[in-house]
Order: structure tokens, then sequence, then C-alpha cells
């Protein structure tokens, strides 16, 4: 009888534990459609040099007396997004590095009512003197629930295009 | 020092679970023992899993595992059920720990390792879920970037890489298996450190226990075999998930919530757990105080060195001009549980104001004031065990002691020659004792031999040791009433053996005629 009692409740206590070893859990958000941004994009900025004066020469110490002093301008970035008729977010995008000399990396998640959307998007470079349109999407778009619809800058980094449900990687055996 | 409430609820439990397994097999009683048994089948287990893992198809070469009927699939299910029951089995144990009290003191160490040694496994577990690459890996994974973004530590945020811009590199796998073969290894470490503050560490349960809960597990991977969920896409939202609670329990709150507060969750609920053995520490005037030794009376004969169960006792060269060694207490490792009081048979060491001399006036005291006849039972018991209910619900006589293993068998010896029928010691069940090692001393004091042992000319047919738990009192009561009706025959048979038959056949004798 003990022996009994016994295997039943290890029973148990196994089977429970294989049960919430594979519990179902819906994650927040699993029915809604989602447009994604994302792209790496490498950034210069504008080098202007001249030369040192012989008064500032005289102020360096021995080994940090180089011929030219250099500053760089960085220009500043933005990632404009209009869908349907909402009005226009602009999201300022950030260098990366302590020094600002580092990638811009995008990755921008929007979730959506699923249906078609028509998207306009717009990726800017800022100076002080001007403003230039690097690269834009003007586009219709159905999404679908629980898939992502993604954005991004093509291989030659000029255009930005969209891209649909695809395999990370492909599964061979 | 009072049990807790929290202890009260465990105790309940292990009477329930002790009247299935009884207290030999009771897995409660070895939840840590079963968390390094499992360790070492997840490592077994891991071992095999890795021959057919491949980096570059993780989800396919799991799926190749899964087709294996007669042995990937069932190892793989057991691989995970076994980390499931290690992590539960940690929890149950932490749990327990802190029910007893045994965190503070020389135990923090243990505590604090203890800690740690649960976050490794669930790191590596989560490390292990993530190499699967279905879609609960992919919402690990994914969750895990998000958090980890938050942080000022990668140059290129990590949730790029399922973004689903590129393909996910091979890299990303192979860090995975490094770290989750990594964080392993330092399990030894931490084992090492957590029982490094115990005389004879119990690393295993005893072998039933130990092949019964493989044999359960292994069966419940054969009998239902894990599937393989979809597989991760990046470019989909993960829905209706099969994930595993023990180790992915923390998604649906930190999913809500944006990730500096569940960093700062996360550290304010580490720190708490592991300042634990600080916030639950006796007040400094409320401390126990450690054991001392009488240097006078010591013979140096290493029981209490032998018997203590925390390693806190070592023996030095006597400097008062005596030859050979004395005992002397390392403070700084000494919980104050009294196992080296019975240990001694010239009463010379314990706890001040608590030591074997200090137990015989309250024996005095108590016989004083109760005045057993020879028909009573009288309890010794502590406040963790069935005793102190036993004398509440019904009247029994109860001499408290601090632990059963820290009652001199002196005390035993005096409560019958105080006119006690009899004596039932009530201690902890010997796996679980709050003292480790103190009812089981104390058992081989009693019946053994071992020092300080109860003398021969001590009726043991008097003396009863009884292991039940604050939760068994009604197990107890049925003990004492049994110990009663034996100790009633016995007292009939002594009656019996004190009848001078000589001089009684004498009287009987006819007269001879004259």
């Amino acid at each position: 009888m003990r022996r009994f009692a016994i295997g039943l409740c290890s029973a148990a206590l196994v089977f429970t534990i294989a049960a919430l070893s594979r519990a179902p859990y819906t994650p927040p958000g699993s029915s809604d459609a989602r447009l994604r941004f994302s792209w790496r994009m490498n950034v210069k900025g504008e080098e202007t040099c001249r030369p040192r004066t012989q008064t500032e020469l005289d102020r360096l110490p021995v080994h940090m007396r180089t011929p030219e002093v250099c500053t760089v301008d960085h220009a500043s970035y933005s990632l404009v997004l209009r869908i349907d008729d909402l009005a226009p977010d602009t999201i300022h995008l950030i260098r990366g590095g302590v020094k600002g000399d580092r990638p811009i990396f995008v990755l921008e998640d929007r979730n959506l009512a699923p249906g078609h959307h028509h998207v306009h998007v717009k990726l800017v470079r800022s100076t002080a003197a001007r403003e230039t349109i690097l690269a834009y999407l003007n586009t219709r778009l159905e999404l679908i629930p629980g898939r992502i619809q993604l954005i991004t800058l093509d291989h030659d980094g000029d255009r930005l295009v969209s891209r649909r449900a695809r395999a990370s990687r492909p599964q061979s055996r | 020092m009072k049990p807790r409430l929290s202890y009260r609820a465990l105790a309940r439990v292990d009477a329930y679970v002790n009247r299935v397994y009884t207290s030999r097999y009771n897995p409660l009683y070895h939840s840590g023992a079963i968390t390094i048994a499992m360790l070492l089948v997840l490592v077994v287990t891991g071992v095999y899993l890795l021959f057919f893992y491949r980096l570059g198809a993780p989800y396919a070469s799991v799926a190749d595992i899964n087709e294996q009927v007669w042995t990937g699939r069932w190892i793989r299910g057991l691989h995970r059920f076994a980390s499931d029951a290690a992590l539960m089995a940690a929890g149950v144990h932490a749990f327990r720990m802190y029910a007893q009290r045994r965190t503070w003191g020389p135990r923090a160490l243990a505590w604090v390792s203890g800690v740690v040694l649960v976050g490794v496994i669930l790191l590596s577990g989560w490390t292990g879920y993530v190499l699967v690459w279905d879609a609960h890996a992919q919402l690990l994974a994914n969750e895990g970037a998000r958090l980890l973004d938050a942080l000022p530590i990668f140059s290129e945020p990590i949730s790029r890489s399922f973004s689903g811009e590129r393909e996910l590199p091979s890299s990303f796998f192979f860090i995975n298996l490094f770290v989750h073969i990594a964080l392993p290894l330092s399990i030894g470490l931490l084992i090492w450190s957590h029982v490094a503050r115990l005389a004879r560490p119990v690393l295993l349960p005893n072998r039933s226990l130990l092949w019964g809960s493989i044999a359960t597990l292994t069966a419940v991977a054969l009998s239902w075999p894990l599937l393989m969920a979809p597989a991760a896409d990046v470019l989909r939202v993960p829905a209706d998930v099969a994930t595993d609670w023990f180790f992915s329990f923390w998604l649906p709150i930190t999913q809500r919530l944006v990730p500096w507060a569940v960093w700062a969750g996360v550290t304010i609920l580490v720190v708490l757990i592991a300042a634990i053995p600080w916030l639950t520490r006796p007040r400094l005037a409320a401390l126990p105080a450690p054991a001392v030794v009488n240097e006078r009376t010591c013979t140096g004969c290493e029981q209490c060195v032998h018997d203590c169960p925390y390693d806190a006792i070592e023996m030095v060269a006597r400097t008062d001009g005596r030859e050979g060694f004395v005992a002397r207490v390392r403070t700084e490792l000494c919980t104050s549980c009294g196992v080296c009081i019975g240990s001694c048979p010239p009463m010379a060491i314990g706890p001040d104001g608590v030591t074997a001399r200090d137990q015989l006036p309250e024996v005095r005291a108590f016989l004083a004031a109760q005045s057993p006849t020879e028909r009573d039972v009288v309890i010794v018991g502590c406040a963790w065990s069935a005793a102190a209910a036993e004398a509440d619900k019904h009247g029994a006589r109860l001499l408290s002691v601090p632990c059963v293993g820290a009652m001199h068998t002196s005390t035993v010896e005096h409560l019958l020659r105080g006119g006690a029928g009899g004596v039932l010691v009530v201690g902890c069940p010997e796996h679980d004792g709050r003292t480790r090692e103190g009812v089981t001393w104390t058992d081989e004091r009693l019946y053994h031999g071992r020092k300080a042992d109860l003398k021969s000319r001590v009726d043991t047919r008097r003396v009863r040791l009884v292991q039940a738990n604050i939760g068994e009192s009604a197990r107890l009561h049925d003990a004492v009433l049994a110990f009663a009706s034996e100790l009633e025959a016995l007292g009939q048979l002594d009656d019996e053996a004190r009848i001078d038959l000589v001089a009684l056949c004498r009287e009987r004798q006819p007269e001879e005629p004259q």
C-alpha cells in the first residue's frame, strides 16, 4: 500500500514538473502586426584642419607638437515616419561611441493594427547649412497579424526597402 | 529561538510527506542533495546531447536528436526535466533553510553561495533553451537582448541580431553553447564553497531516492516525450509558445516593463535574498553565545571534534602545564547548536549558560516541581519538535532543551533516578535536524555507546527516542501512549522481580511435623 502511494505521489510530482515545463504562454502583442525599422549606417564627420600657430606650438609639450589641429563636424541624422494620416514622427538617431564616431544603429518597432497601411519614411541628414534626404520609402504595405514587416537599407545603403517573414537562417539537416 | 510561521507550515507539509515516504525517503528533507544529483544528471545527459548538436543548424540538429526515439528523445527530456527538478529542489532547500533559521552567522557563506548557484542554474538554463532556437528560444533571446541593450556594455545593440535584417551568425550559438558549458563548470566550485563550513556534508541523497528520482524522470520523459516547438523566425511574433515555467517564469512580468524597471527590480530582489542572513539574524543581544571549553575539566578525548556538525572545534596543545591536548572552539565557525554539550563525558564544553552542568540544576528543579511517579513518562524535547504540542494538548511533563543533540545523557539518568517511569526524548527527524546531526548522535549516545553514552546502569527499556517534527504531534501522542503502556507492563515485571521468592517459599512452606 505504501509503495503504491509512493509511486502515485512521485508520478504526480514528475508529471507536474513535465507539465510546467511546457506550459503555453501567449506573449503580449502577439496578435498585432508589427512594423520594424532596422539597419546599421556608417557615418563620417567632416574634418577641418588648420596649421598651428607658433604660439600654440610653444605652449604644447614637445611630444604633442603636431603641425595641424583638426576638428570633426558631425551632421545629425533623423528618421521621419508617417503612417497613414497620423502626424509625422521624428526620431533623432544617435551615433554610437563616446566620441560619436561609431555607426548609427536603427532599431524601432511599431505595433499596428493588421491590414493595409500607407507608410512614408525619410532618412534625413542635417548640418547647420542644409538638410539632405539620404533615403526614403513611400509605399502601401499589408500588415499581417503575428508577422513583422521589416524596413531596412539595401546593401548600397542608399535605398529603403521592405521585407517580410523570412527564416533567420536556413535550417539544413 | 522559536520556530517561525514558515517553519510550522513546512513541518505540516513534511508530516504529510513523511506519512507516504517515511522520514528516511522524504524528498523534501533531501532537497539539497537532490539538487546536486540532478546537476550530475544534467552533466551526463548534456555530454550526450553535445555530440549531436550542430552550431550551423541548431534547430535541425535538436530535431534530429528528438527523432532518435530510443535514445535522443528521452535523454533530451531527461535533460530538461532534471534541470527543472534541480531548480525546484534548490528552491525547496533554500526555503527550508530560511524557515529553520539556518542562514545567519557562519552559515551565511552557504546561503550566499547558494543564491549564486541558483543564479548560475537559471543563466545556464536560459542559454540552454536559446540553443534549441525554437519559438521559446526566440522569446528568451529577444527579451534577454532587450534587457541587455539597456545596459551601457555593448557597442552594437544585441537586439539587432534578431531584427531579421541579416542572418543570425553561428557565433551567437557558439557564445551560447560556450556559456552553457562554462557556467556549470563553476558550479563545482560553488558547491565546494556551499558546503565548506560543514563537517561530513551530504552531497547525494540515499541510493533509493537517487535512483528513484532518475527513474521517475526517465519514465515521464519516455511516456510524455518533448515535442519540437516551431522553429524560430525573427520576422514572426511568437504566439502560444510552450514555455518552461521554471526557467521562464519571469517573462510575463518583464515583457510588460521597461528594461530599467526590470534591472532595478532584479537588483533589489537579489540583494534582498542575498542579505537574508543579515536581515533575519537575531538581534545582537539575543545572539546565542558560541560554545566555550572548560580547559580544567577537558580530558582531550576529541569526541566533541568528531561530533561538531560545523567543524568548529579543534584540538590544541595544553598551555596549563599538563600534557596532551585540549579542545578549542573556533567561535567564528560555531553556530551555537549545542551538539558538543552532549558529546562531552566530563561536561566541559557548551555555550555559556546551557552546558551539561547547567542542565543538572534544571533537571533537579523540574523533578522538584513535577514529582513524576513510576507510571509517568517525562518528555525531553526542543521547541522545534512535536514535544511542546504534546505538553500543550495532553498535559505531558515536558523538560525543554534547546536541541536533543545538546542533551547530556546524564539528564536522562537523573530523570529516571528522580522517580520518572520513563523518558521519551523527542527530536527532529534525522534527515532534517536543525543542528544537522544532533538527533543521530543522540540515538548513538543513548543506545550504541557513543560518548557521552548513557551508562549501562540505566535501564534503556525506560528510555525511548522518537523523531517527530512540529507537525507530527498526533504520531508523537500515539508513541507516548504506547510507551506508557510498555512502561506499565515493565512495572508489573519489576514488581514481580522484586518478590523475594525464597522468603515467600519459606512463608508458605508447611510446618514440619514435630
